[in-house]
């Protein structure tokens, strides 16, 4: 075989643009068939309510984008395993900028996504003759990159990302059940669980100072807590596959 | 060459996977054999600079560079010039095979795209998938896939490859097929070949080692160790009902069936009588002889 000219290790510029390369090629099927379900059947269904006169399409609902990005790294990252014998880990790449480089190539596909559905509502605003600007502001960006991070970070994280997920939503859904057998008005299920009331009084008296702030100061404070709260997750996830070297 | 000197390795759960391993591998084929369990693939991590041992020193002296890297302290540096074929090798299953070597060559700090584009084609000519390169890997054979994983352990011509279970799940043609590609390229670097197979390491390796509950049982050219069970093994064709006895009175090495019959080879210093006749040591009985040593004395 030709010899050929290696760097000591890659360029992390090239790892992240060979990353989104990748990672776009390898979300290609999954990305058409999402678009397939927005374009057709959301259309459908959008158009439906346009004729029917209803309230539906002209409101101010948030679509739940940071629902599906929370979800959504488990897609990216569904064929590199992150633990154990994991081949990615064998190549002469940092394995935090690398597993960051993968963070970043699946960041762009999900801002392409959020692109693609902001160019379609506005469309469809265009058609209905509602505010395009307000459709727009149906989708929650901030939440959805700070979801998209807490999510990252959850499969990177996490040995049995999977397993912590769904019990994690199993409990709250558990908890919801308790709430509703025993039926009690306003109580929440929240009450039955062992210091959960004391814990969310204490936020609530943290949290009411801010609340009286002007709405752009509580709009910087929720994204510097989402943004924070992800970037912090997700460094410390990273953090797991450091190099670990016995001197 | 790769130098292993009292390498341990305890998993958090106090199992001794490796237990005081010591090897010198030279260039070439070296075959590690042993069962499940045997410490191998833990072996393999641990070069493959996957996990760091609990004790002891790895080092490796590539043929370019006089000095030794040393592997625990230095991982990044191996990295470089090392090509893993893991056993379970994921791919990513919607994307093609060209495209996917692409991928790992950048990676692999092939930053020019000419040297990448005439790297993947010689590879993808090399283990015979130039056909199938456009194809998704989702569609590869077995063999293909596990040609595709020597591919992309062959990126940047590294000095040191590890192979692990390679032929575990191949078909004898895609055996043979891999087998050869192989021999190909292990002429000129280290390769490290771990298997369960006994005939894979007799039909490509000029030196192998024989592992047993995390410690190296036996180590040599596949002749010397045939060698050195010369005239201690036996054999004799009986009847299946008779292997229990048979097992209660001798230490059977292995038993196979021919024609209805069962054919059983022992260990034995001296002639059994009893119908048994000398044959000439195989490699699996060498292997088999090997393990139930180390079962004995543990």
């Amino acid at each position: 075989m030709s010899a050929v000219t290696l760097q000591a290790t890659p360029r992390w510029i090239d790892a992240v643009l060979e990353q989104v390369r990748v990672t776009g090629l390898s979300l290609r099927r999954d990305a058409l068939v999402v678009v397939a379900a927005v374009l057709g059947v959301g259309t459908f269904l959008v158009v439906g309510e346009i004729l029917t006169g209803g309230p539906g399409f002209d409101s101010d609902e948030t679509i739940p984008t940071a629902l599906f990005s929370f979800f959504y790294p488990f897609l990216v990252w569904r064929n590199d395993k992150r633990f154990g014998p994991a081949f990615l880990w064998t190549l002469p790449v940092d394995r935090r900028r690398l597993a960051l480089a993968k963070v970043l190539a699946g960041f762009v596909w999900l801002m392409v996504g959020v692109a693609f559905l902001a160019t379609w509502l506005l469309a469809l605003a265009l058609l209905a003759d509602v505010s395009p600007g307000r459709m727009v502001t149906r989708i929650p960006f901030i939440a959805t990159i700070g979801a998209y991070l807490l999510g990252s970070a959850v499969v990177l994280g996490l040995r049995h990302a999977v397993r912590w997920t769904l019990g994690t939503i199993g409990f709250l859904f558990l908890m919801g059940l308790v709430g509703d057998v025993v039926n009690r008005p306003n109580d929440g299920e929240w009450k039955y669980v062992p210091g959960a009331e004391a814990f969310f009084s204490m936020v609530l008296q943290f949290m009411t100072p801010w609340l009286s702030v002007p709405e752009s100061a509580q709009w910087a404070m929720t994204t510097f807590l989402w943004f924070g709260a992800g970037l912090a997750a997700l460094w410390a996830a990273l953090s797991r596959h450091g190099e670990r070297r016995r001197h | 060459m790769l130098e292993l000197h009292g390498v341990s390795h305890i998993y958090p759960n106090g199992t001794r996977a490796l237990d005081s391993v010591t090897l010198s591998i030279p260039r070439g084929m070296y075959g590690l054999l042993g069962p499940n369990g045997a410490g191998k693939s833990t072996l393999m991590r641990t070069v493959a600079t996957l996990q760091t041992p609990t004790e002891g020193t790895v080092r490796f002296t590539s043929a370019s560079s006089a000095q030794a890297i040393d592997v625990v302290r230095e991982p990044e540096r191996l990295r470089r010039t090392l090509g893993y074929l893991p056993q379970d090798f994921g791919v990513y299953p919607r994307v093609s095979a060209y495209d996917m070597l692409d991928h790992m060559a950048v990676l692999k700090g092939v930053a020019s795209p000419a040297d990448r584009r005439s790297t993947v084609e010689t590879l993808l000519h090399q283990v015979n998938l130039w056909s199938v390169r456009r194809k998704m890997l989702s569609g590869f054979s077995g063999g293909m896939r596990q040609r595709f994983g020597i591919a992309q352990a062959l990126i940047g011509n590294p000095e040191l490859i590890i192979v692990d279970e390679p032929t575990a799940g191949l078909d004898p043609e895609e055996r043979n097929r891999f087998l050869n590609l192989l021999a190909e390229i292990g002429e000129s670097v280290v390769v490290i070949l771990s298997t369960h197979i006994v005939e894979d390491v007799s039909d490509l390796c000029h030196r192998m080692a024989v592992m047993a509950d995390g410690r190296v049982q036996l180590e040599g050219s596949p002749q010397q160790l045939m060698q050195s069970t010369r005239g201690r093994i036996w054999m004799k064709v009986i009847e299946r009902g008779e292997l229990a006895r048979y097992r209660e009175q001798y230490e059977i090495l292995s038993t196979r069936l021919f024609a209805g019959r069962t054919v059983v080879h022992i260990l034995s210093d001296r002639d059994p009588g009893n119908g048994f006749t000398s044959v000439d040591a195989g490699l699996q009985d060498v292997y088999f002889s090997t393990l139930a040593q180390s079962r004995r004395a543990a």
